[in-house]
């Protein structure tokens, strides 16, 4: 295949350059499982490393071709005890980027620290190292029409790249669909349903590789996220907002020629099986207030479900994703404070996961802010992963010097990275009462503009007629006002010494009734002596001539029921003193009460008059 | 069941500056939303236990509060527009009137505050 040109001149090339081998270590056993289900090329590799020379070993070189390198998203290294399927304990190996001097230019190379005291002589160690590669599969044919099927190319090579001798190795490499276009017919290939298996081979050089090819068949959803920018806001009063924008585009084989809306409706397995129509968003559990818009809005074809572990969000785009085309949306939804702010020591930490919700997607450039309330200070970030890191300010609700932003950026992410990051940070709880307090600032700055309004004297000329009309009116109306006050007042010394008499008939008590009486008749006379200065007033005053005849009645009135009131009382008391019975009692101050009746009528009539005016 | 840790979990601080690959959770990626889950449920119980942080007052009085809160400020602000527009010139204090409405402001205050909250505007 014209293909294999390139990988065949790299072969001579490491061939010429004959290095020798690194160490003392061989790799007894090699096995690979290339996992090719998913646009998202998976490799895992269980090695046997086995120390022949005399001194310890403490790191493993992995190299890849830098071809191969570039599209390098995730590489894991854990090294697994027991054997088989019962692995116990799994131990993370850290990994680096190293460059070594004995190395090929055109290879990149990564070292797995064995773990403490290194491997000593004749001994060998067991471990599984995990690569995921983006954009590995490249289209072929690189344009389909909406009829055809997505066929893709993969490259590899069927002995492990390795700067040490393999003694025994084999690769399997796992296809979604039994049907292969074609694939490289090495020795010791057979293809098994929808796998290809390649060795098992033995005894060789360091760097060897022997390119292979295949060429399948696969309509897997082929997403990726050209950018995505998550925003997660964190508010102390119980809520953390995470709004991701994304712009999507199908990465497998464009489409060419024309859609035809109506084949796709029809019969979408057989007209667009390239094509994918909705994706699959796995939320935190508890998160309220899905939405999921775009620039145009609302996209309501989706579906939300949850239960106490996770909350699915199932998106369809407003169009079926074909190869080539492009969507751009929103997705945005609330999670409760407690699941994911911490306190711990003196700091407050947001636990949150880095990556995007939605399965199986391709970020070629991930941006995460995270939103942290006004007034946090002394801001890190813990990774699991190296990432590039920047602060921003946010101005948002009631803010006044901006909300402080950290922002994260990682380029090729793939699930493997959606793990839990931390972000440290310093908070006042009074700093909380912040806005509380700027919302009760703002109300009362509109309460003092009115009581300044109120008392502001807006008027020109102080010596006007008009002006001294109003001034003299205000007058009589705040005396007329303390008039009302205090004839008020009379009138509830009258209705306590009915409730006086009241008791008296419950509980035959004479002297307490007398003794109400005595009270009330101090207060009425110092309120009577009150009421004369202000009767004087009105008296002089000219704007109150309408007004002071209805006042002068009001209070003769109100003399005279005091008056009868007192004569009345008077009469009861005497009446219980002489043990006379009820019905004689009412008897004789039947006409009285009458008369009581009517003139408290009548100052009630003359007291609302005044009131209105 | 992998167990996954063999760091502490706060003590982790990643320099990102420097270029150095260390992931710190071994994930494969077939159990891969299993081990975070169980991760996280490891960190919390087994560790310091960091406690969750919640808000000061619990979510689901907000829109109780608020109800409450306006009506008492709508109110006392009534009660202050009244005293404004019946008093006489002469017989005003400008001590009632503040106080007035100082504490209409505060109920108001508060309850537009636990009104924004519970429309979902997380202030």
């Amino acid at each position: 295949m014209k293909m294999g040109f390139r990988f065949d001149l790299l072969v001579l090339a490491v061939a010429l350059l004959s290095t020798p081998a690194l160490s003392d270590l061989v790799l007894t056993r090699v096995d690979r499982r290339v996992d090719l289900t998913s646009h998202i090329v998976r490799i895992t590799s269980t090695l046997k490393v086995e120390n022949t020379g005399k001194d310890s070993v403490s790191e493993v070189l992995l190299v890849f071709p830098e071809r191969q390198a570039k599209n390098l998203a995730y590489l894991t290294a854990l090294s697994s005890t027991g054997k088989g399927k019962a692995k116990t304990a799994a131990v993370n190996l850290p990994v680096k980027n190293v460059n070594s001097e004995g190395m090929p230019p055109a290879l990149v190379a990564y070292s797995v620290s064995l773990p403490e005291g290194g491997l000593g002589k004749g001994e060998s160690f067991t471990f599984d190292v995990s690569v995921v590669f983006t954009h590995s599969l490249q289209p072929f044919p690189e344009k389909i029409t909406q009829a055809d099927t997505q066929l893709l190319v993969f490259e590899e090579s069927a002995y492990f790249l390795s700067p040490y001798a393999v003694k025994v190795q084999s690769l399997t490499v796992k296809l979604p669909h039994p049907r292969v276009e074609s694939y490289t017919k090495l020795e010791n290939t057979k293809i098994q349903g929808s796998e290809i298996k390649y060795g098992p081979y033995e005894n060789l050089a360091p760097f060897s590789y022997s390119p292979i090819v295949v060429h399948f068949e696969s309509n897997q959803p082929f997403v990726v996220a050209r950018e995505l920018v998550r925003e997660i806001e964190v508010s102390h009063w119980g809520n953390v907002q995470v709004t991701e924008n994304y712009d999507l585009v199908h990465g497998g084989s464009q489409i060419k020629g024309e859609f035809s809306r109506l084949d796709y409706q029809a019969r979408p397995h057989i007209r667009g099986a390239a094509a994918f129509r909705n994706l699959i968003a796995k939320l935190p559990p508890r998160a309220h207030s899905v939405y999921y818009r775009d620039a145009i809005g609302n996209i309501s074809t989706s579906h939300l479900w949850g239960d106490a572990r996770k909350t699915e969000l199932e998106i369809e785009p407003r169009y079926p994703m074909f190869g080539g085309w492009r969507t751009a949306f929103t997705i945005g939804y609330g999670l409760p404070l407690q699941d994911f702010l911490f306190k711990s020591g003196g700091k407050r930490f947001l636990n949150i996961s880095f990556g995007s919700p939605i399965s199986e997607i391709i970020i070629d450039t991930l941006i995460v802010k995270v939103v942290l309330p006004e007034g946090s200070r002394d801001i890190s970030v813990s990774t699991p992963f190296p990432v590039k890191q920047w602060e921003e300010t946010k101005f948002s609700h009631l803010d006044v010097v901006g909300r402080p932003v950290v922002a994260l950026e990682k380029s090729k992410v793939v699930p493997e990275h959606d793990q839990y990051f931390q972000v440290y940070y310093k908070f006042n709880s009074i700093s909380m009462l912040r806005e509380p307090i700027m919302l009760i600032s703002g109300f009362f700055f509109l309460f003092v503009a009115c009581i300044v309004y109120v008392h502001a004297d807006l008027s020109i000329s102080k010596s006007s007629a008009s002006y001294l009309a109003k001034v003299q009116w205000e007058e009589v109306q705040s005396v007329i006002q303390q008039v009302n006050n205090l004839i008020n007042r009379c009138l509830t010394v009258h209705d306590k010494l009915d409730a006086s008499l009241r008791d008296l008939s419950r509980t035959g008590d004479v002297q307490a009734c007398k003794t109400a009486r005595k009270q009330a008749d101090g207060l009425l006379k110092e309120l009577s002596k009150e009421l004369k200065p202000l009767l004087s007033i009105l008296q002089t005053s000219p704007q109150a001539v309408q007004i002071l005849p209805k006042v002068e009645e009001l209070v003769v009135k109100e003399k005279e029921l005091q008056d009868k009131l007192m004569v009345k009382h008077t009469t009861v008391v005497e009446c219980y003193e002489k043990k006379v019975s009820g019905r004689e009692i009412e008897n004789r101050i039947a006409s009285q009460q009458n008369k009581i009746t009517a003139l408290r009528q009548e100052v009630d009539d003359l007291l609302d008059f005044i009131d209105e005016l | 069941m992998v167990k996954s840790m063999n760091r502490p979990f706060n003590s982790i601080l990643f320099d990102s500056h420097l270029n150095h690959r260390h992931p710190l959770f071994p994930i494969s990626w077939i159990h891969f939303s299993v081990l975070r889950f169980v991760t996280f449920l490891l960190v919390v119980y087994t560790m310091q236990a960091p406690k969750g942080i919640a808000s000061p007052v619990p979510i689901s009085w907000y829109p109780t509060l608020s109800v409450l809160m306006l009506a008492i400020g709508l109110v006392i602000t009534a009660s202050f527009f009244i005293y404004e527009a019946t008093s006489s010139r002469r017989n005003r204090s400008l001590a009632k009137e503040l106080f007035t409405g100082a504490v209409a402001s505060i109920f108001l205050g508060f309850g537009s505050l636990f009104l924004l909250l519970s429309c979902g505007i997380y202030v």
